[in-house]
């Protein structure tokens, strides 16, 4: 395959271009799907295909095919650099990119069990045996499902990287839909959403164990259809693994972009409250919280070797100790902070253009101890499960999210069960509202499979690692 | 080319030794050109084929899709659907494929500016905002997309569709120190995109929006701009779709037959309407069959495939509404119309004795699906109405509503509709709206 990225190389120098990446990508996707006792989908999807990105007349152009021909290949090369240079005719300052080393390697990443050799009728009798945990009275639809992806991308710059990696991730979830005179409620598990993900192979799916929490799950979800609405006002909130993921995610991932900062998402996904001058300057949360952007973490969903611009995985501070303190970036923007490249940019495929993309953006442990002992130290409040809706403004700042269920904390107990729960706030009051994390046993990755950004529309896998965590006064209950 | 793509998809479909097979080819090219502090920052171009097939021996379903340069390419994904259709269990309730049907005649839907575009033409297309927003020193960011492609879909019961088309669109966020605006445009071709105009309406909401004021949240009357309330009528029809139905999640589950909305709101599916983006059938082959989801207030009707159809009880007819191969969320209405009312967006805006007028929506997002409790942001474009006039910007808002409730509100649909996405709709006046919290922005 590089010899078909040379190709591209040669001949947009041809044409012009005085820089030159080429990714060849061939990505393969499985997917199995059970509902209600019975099969609903067996599907598996390939694409591959050539993108070509340039530099020229200091301007960036890019295009891609899916015919790997040489001519065809050579042609999108050249095409590229007609693109570049339309892109020219607005340009204010020619683009300059932070010096990286042309690297030259290969990166296997090695699931211990390859989830494609998994028999799908194994895969199948997995999700029918949790199908049936789930069959309890009052639920309406059950439904399981796997899916695995390997990636496999050929990376050569006309500054001489060549660079080989291949991606497996897999990914597993179950979920129960109850119904019942005009309200309906959901559990999953081990998260919403499609479940858990992972830079990991079949044994995963063997470690989430989700036939032992099938009936659990329809269990709760019958339940919730008669427990308690959420309280409205004020009170302290405990928020659990993938919830606490996701809330990382929007209010902390997506600000640190640097090119959301730049202005350069401003017309669609939109800007960011961290402008340049409050780095290393803002309290963005109390001081028991440290964030990192690390995708180096084994088998975490947002782990790779080197990025698309070939820089390679790195692990950076984003807040230290509550104080905001680092941006993701890319070799054209890092620039603007007099730094080089922290390797954040990835393309979702051959067919689009990299750009600034979480990795893994993780809470770090803290002193809280496990989640027990947040719950007795707390007097009034939600301990919340697993997301159920999500929205944040365009600066990141005013969040509110759902739950699927919530337990009320009362004297340090859990005192009854508490249905469409929700909470809403202010990114940096939020955070500074946190008063624990849980300590290194409760801490995991999880997997967030369909990040959305860019135009056209680029969908990405990253991950998030934290531990439970208490944030005091916190409104509850606008959207229940 | 429509005929090279009929004859690969019929090809691969009468190759194949199942008891059924189906093929779904999309190809085209997309081009994006998007720019941000005055300058095109990201410009590209893609061509790509995908095949889809899915193949049915007895009950059991195999699906696989792939890139494909050429025919060999489409037999690999047949094989592969083939295999994957020996090992997958039977779905008890599935029936056939799609039976042929006429396909009507559709409305042209590609226009020729946007097959001969060049990155040339579509930087000088851009360079129009970026010189207004020179001219208003303000800071334009957005985006310039066309497309050409071309659907074929053909199975071995002798459905054989194929379809080109077209499409542009252009949006834009002019931006000035404390205010933004935002203004979009689509349609088939080029000049559907009315660059300098759109350019031209959002620079001048950033002017109007200097100096934003503090509102508390709380119900407030709203007008709706075209785009606001298309994006709000998108995700609220995602209801609409019998597979939700069937499965309880859907809010027509509490409301079919009865008059929920406004009796004077009318919100059709009609894949022929050219004031959308043209679709004369599904991703099954069958002919979109003009729906009427809310007819004189009443919820009234339900978007259907081969699946949810053959599954209703009583059974009934597709209606033509099949999303892309292995069409797992059901199917859904892509060629919504709200009937035009009277009065323009002023008149609307002079109704208002306070209330706001909203531009854009973000990050729109479901609260409860079956309640149709739903929550976003405010955004570029936010204004207090007060007797009847604008008088000024205010920072922006988070609302959370029960969306067939504040259709029950409406009290005027403006005359003159746009197409934003899957949704033409004219602005709307709605009552009340839930405001909720406050941005400092």
């Amino acid at each position: 395959m590089y010899r078909i990225a040379e190709l591209a190389l040669g001949a947009a120098q041809s044409a012009g271009a005085t820089y030159v990446d080429a990714r060849v990508v061939h990505k393969s996707r499985q997917d199995v799907q059970v509902k209600n006792g019975a099969v609903d989908v067996v599907a598996s999807a390939h694409s591959a295909g050539i993108g070509v990105r340039v530099l020229c007349d200091g301007a960036w152009g890019f295009a891609a095919t899916c015919d790997m021909a040489d001519a065809a290949v050579m042609e999108t090369a050249q095409q590229a650099v007609e693109i570049a240079r339309a892109s020219a005719r607005t340009m204010i300052r020619p683009v300059e990119l932070s010096p990286v080393d042309a690297a030259v390697d290969e990166v296997s990443h090695q699931a211990a069990l390859d989830p494609f050799q998994v028999p799908i009728a194994e895969k199948i009798d997995l999700l029918l045996s949790c199908d049936a945990a789930m069959n309890v009275p009052g639920v309406a639809v059950r439904q399981g499902s796997v899916n695995c992806t390997r990636e496999e991308k050929w990376f050569a710059s006309s500054e001489g990287a060549r660079l080989w990696q291949e991606r497996i991730a897999t990914g597993a979830g179950i979920e129960a839909t109850a119904a019942a005179a005009g309200e309906v409620q959901r559990r999953s598990y081990p998260a919403s959403h499609g479940g858990q993900k992972a830079c990991r192979g079949w044994e995963l799916v063997e470690e989430l164990a989700l036939q032992d929490h099938g009936k659990r799950v329809a269990t709760e979800a019958v339940a919730l259809l008669d427990a308690e609405p959420c309280p409205q006002g004020k009170m302290d909130i405990i928020l659990t693994g993938s919830q606490l993921a996701l809330q990382v995610h929007e209010t902390c991932g997506h600000p640190v972009e640097l090119d959301r900062v730049l202005g350069t998402e401003a017309s669609f996904a939109g800007r960011s409250f961290l402008t340049l001058d409050k780095l290393c300057s803002l309290r963005y949360g109390s001081e028991v919280v440290n964030i990192v952007a690390d995708a180096t973490v084994p088998g975490a969903l947002g782990s790779f070797g080197y990025d698309d611009e070939g820089v390679p995985a790195q692990r950076v501070r984003i807040v230290c100790d509550g104080v905001f303190c680092g941006y993701l970036t890319s070799r054209e923007t890092a620039p603007t902070l007099g730094r080089s490249s922290n390797g954040c940019m990835r393309a979702d495929g051959w067919n689009r253009s990299p750009i600034i993309r979480m990795t893994n953006i993780n809470l770090l442990p803290g002193g809280g101890g496990a989640l027990a002992d947040l719950i007795r130290g707390t007097d009034d409040g939600l301990l919340m499960f697993e997301n159920r809706s999500w929205s944040i403004d365009d600066r990141r700042l005013n969040f509110q999210f759902g739950c699927e269920l919530a337990y009320r904390i009362q004297g340090g107990e859990i005192a009854g069960m508490v249905r469409n729960p929700s909470y809403q706030g202010n990114t940096p009051e939020f955070w500074g509202a946190c008063d624990a994390v849980c300590g290194e046993e409760e801490w995991q990755v999880w997997g967030v499979p369909n990040c959305g950004k860019g135009e056209p529309m680029q969908v990405m896998e990253v991950g998030h690692g934290v531990a439970p965590a208490r944030f005091r006064q916190v409104t509850v209950g606008v959207a229940r | 080319m429509e005929q090279e793509l009929l004859e690969l998809a019929q090809t691969i479909v009468s190759e194949c030794q199942a008891d059924q097979a189906e093929a779904v080819v999309q190809d085209g090219t997309e081009a994006v050109s998007r720019f941000a502090n005055n300058v095109l920052h990201q410009n590209m171009q893609e061509w790509s084929r995908r095949i889809d097939v899915r193949v049915l021996l007895g009950k059991r379903v195999g699906c696989a899709s792939g890139t494909v340069a050429d025919l060999d390419d489409a037999r690999r994904v047949v094989a592969k659907a083939t295999e994957l259709a020996r090992v997958a269990g039977e779905i008890p309730d599935f029936e056939s494929f799609a039976e042929p049907q006429p396909i009507p005649e559709a409305p042209p839907a590609v226009a020729e500016d946007v097959i001969q575009c060049t990155p040339a033409q579509r930087g000088a297309l851009v360079e129009e905002a970026l010189d207004v927003a020179r001219e208003r020193s303000l800071a334009a960011a957005g985006a310039l997309s066309v497309r050409s492609g071309t659907l074929t879909v053909a199975n071995s019961l002798g459905v054989a569709a194929v379809h080109s088309s077209t499409a542009t669109h252009f949006h834009v966020v002019m931006q000035d120190e404390d205010s933004a605006g935002y203004a979009s445009a689509e349609g088939r071709s080029l000049a559907d995109t009315r660059v300098r105009e759109v350019a031209e309406r959002a620079a001048d909401k950033a002017t109007l929006g200097r100096n934003p004021r503090h509102i508390k949240a709380e119900p407030l009357a709203v007008v709706l701009e075209p785009v606001a309330a298309a994006e709000l009528l998108d995700m609220f029809s995602f209801g609409f779709n019998a597979l939700l139905y069937q499965e309880q999640k859907s809010f027509v589950c509490d409301y079919l037959g009865q008059q929920a909305c406004t009796s004077f709101l009318n919100l059709t599916d009609d894949g022929l309407d050219p004031r959308t983006n043209v679709r004369p059938f599904d991703f099954e082959g069958l002919p979109r069959r003009r729906v009427e989801l809310i007819k004189d207030g009443a919820i009234s009707g339900l978007v259907h495939n081969t699946y949810t159809a053959a599954r209703a009880k009583p059974p009934t007819q597709s209606t033509g509404h099949a999303t892309q191969p292995p069409g797992r969320w059901g199917p859904l209405p892509r060629n919504l119309i709200v009937s035009p009312g009277e009065g323009s967006l002023e008149d609307l805006i002079a109704r208002v004795d306070r209330g706001l007028f909203i531009s854009r929506i973000h990050y729109l997002n479901y609260v409860h699906p079956r309640k149709t409790i739903l929550t976003g942001m405010t955004r570029e474009g936010t204004f207090l109405i007060e007797q009847g006039q604008i008088t000024g910007a205010v920072h922006n808002l988070r609302f959370t509503e029960r969306f067939v409730d504040a259709l029950g509100r409406i009290a005027a649909i403006g005359c003159k509709g746009e197409r934003h996405g899957s949704v033409w709709t004219p602005p709307l006046l709605i009552e009340s709206f839930s405001f909720t919290s406050e941005t400092e922005f």
